[in-house]
């Protein structure tokens, strides 16, 4: 206790304070004063089997010796080795389906290794064992009871033996090769798992032992892409160091591919089919409206999306994307609103639209006089509401672009995006819309009694159109969990 | 028209994001903003945060060295050696990336060597970064770390004053208070350290300042208002290891012996710092617990031996601990290069101490002469003055004993009984 005055020495905002010199150079690979441990967990139909492993640096060996050699005869005993295991084992907290577990020590050994300057380090090796019933299905949960404050590695693996894993908190393998050799990587150092939930089933019929499965990987975020190699390749290509020509050009391709395969998403393709309803007459012009709309709002919604989020850091981008997927489906149900009323409306009214047995024919498509529906008006708040919800996609690559500092390209990728976007939706429009032409053909000519039903076709669509909108708009309902 | 105007919208939208958008390289600040901005929402940990960020550039030098400043920021909690490695490394790596004006990592470069006591490296560190930048804080912070340290003391006040004049937070007003406390004026140094606790942002810093007040109040021997202290820094930050050990402290002040050694072993299982073996151990041997400080000694023992090994910087408390409970005569050789190196008043006062028990008491007197150079009064300082005159039959040395026991009856159970018993044997001493 003796309070002599220190040195005080600091980090950006506190002060870090005198650590151990002896410590700068470091025999362990993860310092001299750490205590390492590793649980191995091997999982039976009747029990559980633990192979921990305890490796103690230099400085705690020091502090820990005077304890561990109990009669104080300067050699470590077996029974010094089980009396610690022992202690170990009744530090362990363990249940199976809320059953605790009692271990038993099955085997122990402790051996010092030369350290640093000639010092001891320990290595303590216990092997436990606790009866389980795990011959049906059981969650299991595993803490070792390590001291959490304490420094240095903390490891846990479990495994199956007769059993499948079918949940696991921890890895099947030890990343350490059991405290053998300690990852050297900076990202991945020190693990500190303080404890394991598994869940078991018996196997069924299959001898083998089946490993746990590491837990699920994260969904990617901002929802499901197509393409996620060519998306990671892309981002990568934005990244690099030298733009050259070439880099670019292929940059713009992955682009246009990208957009094509965003256009075939569910949601565009059902906006598609629901526009080509609407305007069976309309044909191919009506499909490139659709899909020059829904590009050029798109594209324009990606750039102001980039532009929101790069002007204000405060705005969070999921909640961005939430309410514009709002917007464009109360857009949508508004727009299937109104065609439902006016087929109602038609329906009901006098001027039946309906086909005149004479008209009928290959030309009918391209009639000059031919009605529409909802005008072209409500086509394009279709395409409009489509395109309203920036795809995350584009919208990575454009940030990333941004973040680089190379604006100018991102902007060129996302309208190569859009251009992308463009084709396809027109090839699926002109393709539903000649299809749609010929069954229409195909239903008046050879059943007649069909063509009564014509008129219902409008409704038919209205609805689409409308169940189309509502499930936008639930979809963007805060709140409401994404598809 | 609808094309016309479809088209419009993409190219104004384009033009403004041209207009606002960067068109160079990012700085730092902004690479963070867009990554925060990304749809995954950023880990609030920031060792984690910095760790996704080198994983998602990793060629970007300010991620690397964002993450070796991280690395360091824990290890001021953990006390945790291990992780200086870590960070070293990821200077390095954004070093390697951006060799020229890489300011964060040159500064960050420097925190390090100031963190693994290599005092030189860290002022030379110090000058790149304020040559590199003078208007920029941390370069200063560096500098005056690093050359208090040194004994370049006022060079360090110098700095220290810049570092405040540019950037008045908690990392200006601790270096001006520890620099106010090694000349001596703890008033002062303790007003410093309010203002640092007024403008602290993080439970870590509060701590910090709270416990740095409790050992000011602690070397006044205001045990109490020490306690207090030590008390909020731990509702602040629960495992601030340098406040668990001044409540172990004021504990066995109160002669609750029992509570003192539970907290100190669950402290130095956590943290082995030579300061707190020590405090354990001599408040042990006090109590006639001999076998019971023998963990302690040992583990003590081994940092030596590392140390002796490695030929590293020398800590001067542990270095009191050799002089006391082991070879005096390697204290005073380890203490000796230490000295060469700097000409600080802590090691001073340590080798002057260790020249008084290896029996060498007129080298000694020079030495804590030295020590005495900036004024800093604290009860250690005075009993080993006091002990190495009364060897020499100075008259001076019932004054300092005296002054050691009245600045602070409590500063060891170890060595305070011992300057009570030397007093009591002068001649005049009994007063």
């Amino acid at each position: 206790m003796n309070r002599t005055p220190r040195a005080v020495l600091g980090v950006i905002a506190g002060l870090l304070l005198g650590l151990a010199p002896g410590a700068a150079a470091h025999a362990h690979p993860l310092g001299n004063f750490s205590v390492n441990r590793l649980d191995q967990l091997r999982l039976l139909p009747d029990r559980i089997e633990d192979a921990a492993v305890v490796d103690t640096a230099e400085i705690p060996t020091a502090q820990d010796r005077e304890t561990a050699d109990t009669d104080h005869d300067g050699v470590i005993s077996p029974t010094e080795a089980a009396a610690r295991c022992t202690e170990l084992a009744a530090a362990i907290r363990a249940d199976a389906d809320g059953q605790a577990l009692s271990w038993r020590v099955a085997g122990s050994a402790l051996e010092y290794h030369p350290g640093a300057a000639g010092l001891p380090t320990t290595r303590l090796a216990c092997t436990l064992t606790a009866p389980a019933a795990l011959d049906r299905p059981a969650e299991v949960r595993f803490v070792p009871g390590t001291d959490s404050g304490r420094l240095g590695w903390k490891e846990i693996t479990a495994a199956g033996d007769g059993l499948r894993l079918t949940a696991s908190s921890v890895p099947a393998e030890s990343v350490s090769a059991g405290l053998s050799t300690y990852p050297q990587s900076l990202l991945d150092r020190p693990p500190a798992t303080l404890t394991a939930d598994l869940r078991t089933a018996p196997n069924s019929g299959e001898p083998a032992s089946t490993t746990a499965r590491t837990g699920a990987a994260p969904p990617a975020p901002g929802g499901w892409v197509p393409f996620p190699g060519l998306e990671r390749w892309l981002s990568a290509l934005v990244g690099t160091r030298d733009l050259t020509l070439p880099v670019g050009l292929l940059a713009v391709a992955l682009a246009l591919l990208l957009g094509a395969g965003h256009a075939a998403l569910p949601g565009h393709a059902k906006l598609a089919v629901a526009a080509c309803l609407a305007q069976r007459r309309g044909g191919l012009r009506a499909a490139l409206a659709v899909g020059a709309t829904v590009t050029v709002t798109h594209t324009a919604g990606v750039l102001l999306t980039g532009l929101l989020l790069t002007a204000s850091v405060g705005l969070a981008g999921e909640r961005l994307l939430g309410w514009l997927g709002l917007l464009g489906g109360v857009l949508i149900t508004v727009i299937g609103g109104g065609l439902l009323y006016r087929a109602v409306r038609v329906l009901r009214g006098g001027t039946p639209h309906r086909h005149h047995p004479h008209d009928h024919g290959h030309h009918h498509h391209h009639h000059p006089h031919r009605r529409r529906l909802g005008g072209l008006a409500s086509l394009l708040g279709i395409g409009l509401a489509g395109g309203l919800v920036p795809s995350p996609s584009a919208l990575v690559v454009l940030l990333g672009a941004v973040a680089l500092g190379r604006t100018a390209f991102g902007v060129l990728l996302v309208i190569g995006y859009g251009a992308g976007m463009a084709l396809a939706l027109a090839a699926a429009g002109a393709l539903l819309a000649g299809g749609s032409t010929r069954l229409a053909d195909l239903t008046s000519r050879r059943l007649p009694t069909l063509r009564r039903l014509a008129p219902y076709s409008s409704l038919l669509t209205a609805g689409v159109v409308l169940t189309v909108g509502l499930g936008l708009t639930l979809r963007g309902l805060p709140g409401v969990p994404d598809l | 028209m609808t094309a016309a105007v479809g088209g419009a919208a993409v190219l104004a939208c384009a033009g403004a994001l041209l207009a606002l958008g960067p068109s160079g390289p990012p700085s730092s600040a902004d690479a963070g903003r867009t990554v925060t901005a990304a749809p995954p929402p950023p880990p609030t940990d920031r060792l984690a945060a910095a760790r996704s960020a080198v994983r998602g550039r990793p060629q970007d030098p300010y991620a690397w060295s964002e993450l070796g400043l991280a690395e360091l920021d824990r290890t001021r909690i953990t006390l945790d050696a291990a992780r200086l490695a870590d960070a070293d490394q990821a200077f390095q790596r954004s070093l390697a990336l951006k060799p020229d004006a890489n300011y964060d990592a040159v500064a960050g470069a420097g925190m390090l060597a100031n963190a693994r006591h290599d005092f030189a490296a860290a002022r030379e560190a110090g000058r790149r970064a304020t040559a590199m930048a003078p208007d920029r804080p941390i370069g200063y912070l560096v500098l005056a770390d690093a050359e208090i340290q040194l004994g370049d003391y006022p060079a360090a006040t110098a700095d220290t004053q810049r570092l405040l004049d540019l950037a008045p937070t908690v990392p200006g007003y601790t270096r001006a208070a520890y620099d106010l406390e090694t000349h001596g004026r703890p008033e002062e140094a303790r007003i410093a350290l309010e203002r640092a606790r007024q403008s602290a942002s993080t439970p870590g810093d509060t701590a910090f300042c709270e416990h740095r007040i409790g050992d000011l109040a602690w070397d006044q021997g205001q045990v109490d208002e020490a306690d207090e202290h030590y008390r909020r820094a731990l509702a602040a930050t629960p495992d601030d290891h340098y406040a668990q050990a001044g409540r172990a402290r004021a504990a066995a002040a109160h002669g609750q012996n029992e509570e003192a050694t539970a907290t100190y072993r669950t402290l130095v299982e956590h943290a082995p710092q030579p300061q707190f073996l020590v405090e354990l151990a001599e408040l042990q041997l006090s109590q006639h617990r001999d076998a019971d400080a023998q963990p302690q000694l040992a583990a003590l023992a081994a940092e030596v031996r590392l140390l002796d090994t490695d030929g590293g910087p020398v800590d001067p408390t542990l270095m009191l601990y050799q002089a006391d409970h082991g070879d005096p005569a390697v204290a005073v050789r380890l203490l000796r290069t230490e000295w060469d190196r700097r000409k600080s008043v802590l090691v001073a006062d340590a080798l002057g101490w260790a020249l008084h028990r290896a029996g060498q008491d007129a080298e000694a007197l020079g030495l804590l002469d030295q020590a005495a150079a900036t004024g800093w009064h604290t009860a250690s300082f005075a009993y080993h003055r006091g002990t190495v005159e009364a060897a020499l039959g100075r008259p001076e040395a019932a004054t300092d004993l005296r002054a050691a026991l009245r600045l602070n009856p409590y500063f060891s159970p170890y060595h305070a009984p011992q300057a009570r018993q030397l007093l009591a044997s002068l001649p005049g001493g009994n007063g």
